[in-house]
């Protein structure tokens, strides 16, 4: 019979297990009847012929059962019992079954959320994009950093013509462009816009969540320009006011051209590859000269810009593939070749840069949601890879501890069940199997708990939004129940084999021995979880303690409540060939009413400070760091930072041979106890890291951070600022800040009108979305300090119940012979409270560290990391003592009588 | 009882069920009576063999059964062979004819 026919059978053998019990028994009935029958007729009294046939068919029971056996479903049936016996259980003990689903799903789901990240990098293509192995990204290769490069578009149309090769060919270059989407008062935003030839949607089979694709589909058609565009959902969402599906139709204008939007395309597409940006609008590439006004990316070979993938012909694949796409790139001179680094377009010119022994290839590689580490490159994401699988080991070794010690304890605690179910004839495996199966059920529900839990929060992290798949699927949720049911095996299996060990007189006479090494091997193991979770918790309520500190305060919160920063973005689309909105948008903001003072917004590098050169004395080699910051002469007024020694900027500063810098009163302090004015520094200037000399003419008062920065908190110095490009500006306000914004906004608006708003707020504004993240990240922080603990407690917990359950006989016999029962709930407690304390102890100096490493990145005091420590030593010693006082308590409840009795 | 009588050998007992359910279909205590009168009483085989067999014989699809009533007028189940019984009996019963050819020349030379 064939697998398919028999495992039917087995199916309806365990469904229709009733019927087929009911009608065996009536045939075995039947069968004692005719043999009575047969008796009688030899002359047998009625009773005695009933006996006769008794005796000759033999044990009922037992051939009912072999009976049942012999259907071949049995083990179905069977762990269709299991799960019954184990549903009336986890019924019986809620409280235990929760902890062990939740503690199961702290493993297990750590475990299977980094399985998902990682099958999304690897393994699974970008949201929306089909997983067929016939589509392949054609990688350009170099044999020198960052070995990935793009192509030119005589390089592409090359793959193209391997119609053998590929039934379809993609090309796509990304490009910054200014989107006016035609909205009332909504001004210009920045988008990235994906120009690419017309196969890209049909070859990648995108869905669309309305409209339709481009009107043009010959790989290479180049004109005339087809002015529409296809945008993505989040496109489509982020301009408020409007319903997605209206935009279709809908003229916007992109670098200033008209173009009507044909297409949505489903949410979380953003093409095959992760940009970073889901504000994604899709363009023909025949409209690359209308709106970039670029002439050369399809006449010059050695613009090199492109991206491409195929789709390889039917029974192609990528290793029969490769020869033609290593023929294509060996054609491919030199010198076109551009590096795959975002923002940095450096090109191989053949001048000196160009290394002698460059060499370019191509590859084929399976879309994925992180193509750049695929084939040998994949081994780069290794050591990332191992770090996540130790802590997960490790994460995953304390919760089966844990869970193993409750296990245990429960089936001391069902000992007496178990021994029955023995005595009554169940097979020791029979019973070990309905052990294993319940922690089984356990362990999956935890982990299905624990994937979707940390999927979520995974999902919250922004990597997730864009460029990878993670949401869980097939291949997780099998992984997720299969690493379940292993670490079911890990943690059930001990605890099961040890409950059935027993010889039933032993449970029935309740003198079970006691396995003295296996409880204290929970308690080393109590005793590492507990050491290992105390640096942690520490180091987590030293950063808590420290995040409610600047919470509580910023330093220059009054002046931030009078501080707008408004950032334009001045280098999409054509805006850098643009001239420059800024002066004029000074001029205009400025003569606002309620506005003091409007000053570009500094640029920012790094001072590295290495040498004093005019301190007598000082050890003049120093190393220290500080912010630096490129400001206008006006500035430092503009931001309550007055000048207290020295002088200020002047116009004139720009002709000093030794350029002239200020310093921030803490770094004078700092550098020159004696005075910093007329001083001279040499420094490292980031990121130009151009060593020079520079001479201090000033000192301002602007203590440590900035009014005017989002993150500041290291010493400050100045320089003067060469130009104004950049588009960000400060603007400083007579009342307060925030009712200013519309007025600001419009402004810019009829102003700059070309140039898309990045950013417009207050610095308190700022601030205050700060702290919502910051308290986020502190409620996630102690969210798993507080998982830590109550790991740590459980395990505690666990580790006494066990010893109390297994130690009934000597507690017995201790009260019976005169011990008070308070005295021997105190040295269950004492064990408990001494197997914390050598673990808090043994975890000390790790603490130390850990505090002395997070307090150096705070910069918090030694007194207030003390008082953080000894507050969280405090909080742990009172878990421990509870954990340890529950347990301890059943201890009272022995009664000595029972116990002496069943001796 | 079976401990009086030779013990069957492995696999005899399904070849047993088998011919005799060919030549006719019967209920589980008839085949039992039919095994030990044509054995001359030498096979007896008790319920605890024989049904856990037909079970079996059941589930692998060699032997199918039904309900109707008897001569005494009491519900029986009676099984009969289905084709691929009848293959499985003529293979099995080749290789005991084999088998029993093979052994009755080595007891009759040495």
């Amino acid at each position: 019979m064939s697998f398919l026919g028999r495992a039917g059978k087995w199916l309806q053998a365990a469904t229709s297990r009733q019927r087929l019990d009911r009608e065996m028994r009536e045939e075995l009935d039947a069968h004692l009847a005719q043999a009575t029958s047969r008796f009688l007729a030899r002359g047998m009294s009625e009773r005695e012929a009933r006996q006769a046939a008794r005796r000759e068919f033999g044990h009922f029971g037992s051939i009912e059962q072999s009976g049942r056996e012999a259907r071949g479903a049995q083990w179905i049936t069977g762990v269709g019992d299991d799960l019954r016996h184990a549903s009336r259980y986890f019924a019986r003990t809620p409280l235990s079954s929760i902890t062990i689903v939740l503690t199961l799903a702290l493993g297990i789901g750590f475990g299977s959320a980094g399985f998902s990240v990682l099958n999304g990098l690897l393994y699974r293509p970008a949201p929306g994009v089909p997983d067929d192995p016939q589509l392949v990204k054609i990688q350009g290769r170099a044999n020198v950093r960052p070995y990935a490069r793009k192509l030119s578009w005589e390089e592409l149309k090359a793959y193209a013509a391997q119609i053998r090769t590929f039934s379809s060919v993609v090309g796509w270059s990304a490009k910054g462009v200014v989107v006016d989407p035609r909205i009332r008062d909504r001004g210009v935003i920045s988008a990235h816009a994906i120009f690419v030839t017309p196969t890209y949607f049909r070859t990648l089979d995108t869905k669309f969540f309305a409209g339709r694709i481009f009107e043009q589909s010959r790989f290479d058609q180049l004109s005339p320009p087809e002015l529409t565009a296809i945008v993505s959902y989040e496109f489509a969402r982020s301009l408020d006011g409007v319903d997605a599906g209206a935009l279709i139709g809908r003229t916007i204008a992109v670098n200033g051209t008209s173009i009507t939007v044909i297409g949505i395309t489903t949410p979380r597409f953003n093409g095959p590859v992760q940009s970073g940006d889901a504000r994604t609008i899709w363009l023909p590439l025949s409209t690359w000269e209308t709106l970039t006004g670029d002439r050369h990316l399809f006449s010059n070979p050695d613009v090199a810009v492109f991206e491409a993938l195929a789709r390889l012909q039917p029974g192609v694949t990528i290793a029969d593939a490769m020869p033609a796409v290593r023929l294509v790139a060996s054609r491919v001179r030199p010198t076109a070749s551009t590096p795959d680094v975002p923002g940095e377009r450096r090109t191989y010119t053949g001048g000196p840069e160009t290394p002698a022994n460059l060499l370019l290839t191509a590859e084929l590689v399976r879309l994925r949601g992180m193509m750049r580490v695929q084939g040998p490159y994949r081994s780069e994401l290794a050591p990332e890879i191992a770090i996540f699988t130790t802590i997960a080991l490790l994460i995953l070794l304390v919760c089966t501890t844990t869970v193993n010690s409750l296990l245990l304890g429960a089936a001391t605690a069902r000992r007496y069940e178990i021994g029955v179910r023995l005595a009554l004839g169940a097979s020791r495996w029979r019973v070990v199997r309905q052990l294993v199966t319940e922690i089984a059920i356990l362990a999956v529900l935890g982990g299905l708990l624990g994937m979707y839990a940390f999927g979520a929060m995974v999902h919250v992290v922004e990597v997730a939004q864009d460029g990878f798949d993670v949401t869980p699927n097939g291949t997780t949720i099998i992984f997720t129940v299969v690493y379940a049911l292993f670490t079911a095996t890990l943690c059930g299996l001990s605890p099961a084999l040890h409950a059935t060990r027993t010889a039933l007189s032993e449970v029935l006479k309740e003198s079970a021995v006691t396995a003295t090494s296996r409880t204290r091997l929970q308690r080393v193991f109590v005793v590492a979880q507990i050491a290992i979770a105390q640096p942690l918790i520490v180091s987590l309520g030293a950063a808590l303690a420290f995040l409610a500190q600047d919470l509580r305060a910023s330093s220059h919160a009054a002046l931030r409540e009078h501080l707008i920063v408004v950032s334009l973005d001045t280098y999409s689309g054509d805006n850098f060939s643009r001239p420059d909105p800024t002066p004029r948008l000074i001029e205009r903001l400025s003569a606002l009413p309620g506005v003091t003072a409007v000053v570009p917004r500094p640029a920012f590098g790094i001072l590295r400070v290495s040498a004093l050169p005019d301190v007598p004395g000082a050890d003049s080699i120093v190393n220290i760091e500080a912010d630096l910051h490129y400001v206008v002469p006006e500035f430092l007024d503009a931001v309550d930072a007055p000048i207290v020694l020295g002088r200020g900027f002047v116009a004139a500063d720009s002709l000093l041979e030794i350029p002239p810098l200020i310093l921030g009163d803490s770094l004078a302090r700092q550098l020159f106890p004696a005075g910093a004015v007329g001083q001279r520094v040499r420094a490292v200037v980031m990121p130009e890291q151009r060593l020079m000399q520079m001479e201090v003419v000033g000192v301002a008062r602007a203590g440590i951070g900035g009014a005017y920065m989002f993150e500041s908190d290291a010493p400050m110095a100045f320089a003067p600022r060469r130009g104004t490009r950049g588009g960000a500006l400060l603007i400083r306000t007579r009342g307060a800040a925030e009712p200013m914004l519309p007025l600001i906004r419009s402004t810019v608006l009829l102003e700059a009108p070309s140039f898309p708003i990045s950013r417009l707020t207050t610095m308190s504004l700022f601030d205050a979305e700060q702290r919502d993240e910051l308290r986020g990240i502190g409620a996630a922080g102690l969210g798993s300090g507080a998982i830590a603990l109550l790991l740590a407690a459980i395990g505690l917990y666990a580790m006494l119940a066990v010893a109390v359950g297994q130690r009934r006989r000597e507690i017995g016999v201790r009260i019976a012979v005169g011990a008070r029962r308070d005295q021997v709930v105190g040295m269950f407690f004492m064990t408990g409270l001494r197997t914390a304390l050598l673990g808090l102890l043994i975890g000390l100096p790790f603490s130390a560290v850990a505090l002395r490493m997070v307090g150096a990145q705070l910069q918090m005091t030694v007194g207030s990391l003390a008082v953080v420590a000894i507050i969280i030593m405090s909080c742990l010693v009172l878990v421990a003592a509870f954990a340890s006082w529950l347990p301890a308590r059943r201890a009272a409840t022995v009664d000595p009588s029972l116990v002496l009795r069943s001796e | 009882m079976q401990s009086k009588s030779p013990s069957l050998l492995q696999g005899t007992l399904d070849l047993i069920v088998l011919q005799l359910l060919r030549a006719e279909p019967t209920n589980g205590y008839d085949l039992a009576q039919r095994i030990q009168t044509l054995s001359r009483d030498v096979l007896t085989i008790n319920a605890g063999s024989l049904y856990p067999a037909l079970y079996r014989l059941e589930a692998r699809d060699l032997i199918r059964s039904h309900w109707e009533e008897s001569k005494t007028g009491r519900r029986v189940k009676v099984y009969s062979v289905t084709a691929a019984g009848k293959k499985q009996l003529m293979e099995q019963r080749d290789g005991w004819a084999k088998f029993a050819g093979a052994l009755a020349t080595i007891l009759k030379v040495t």
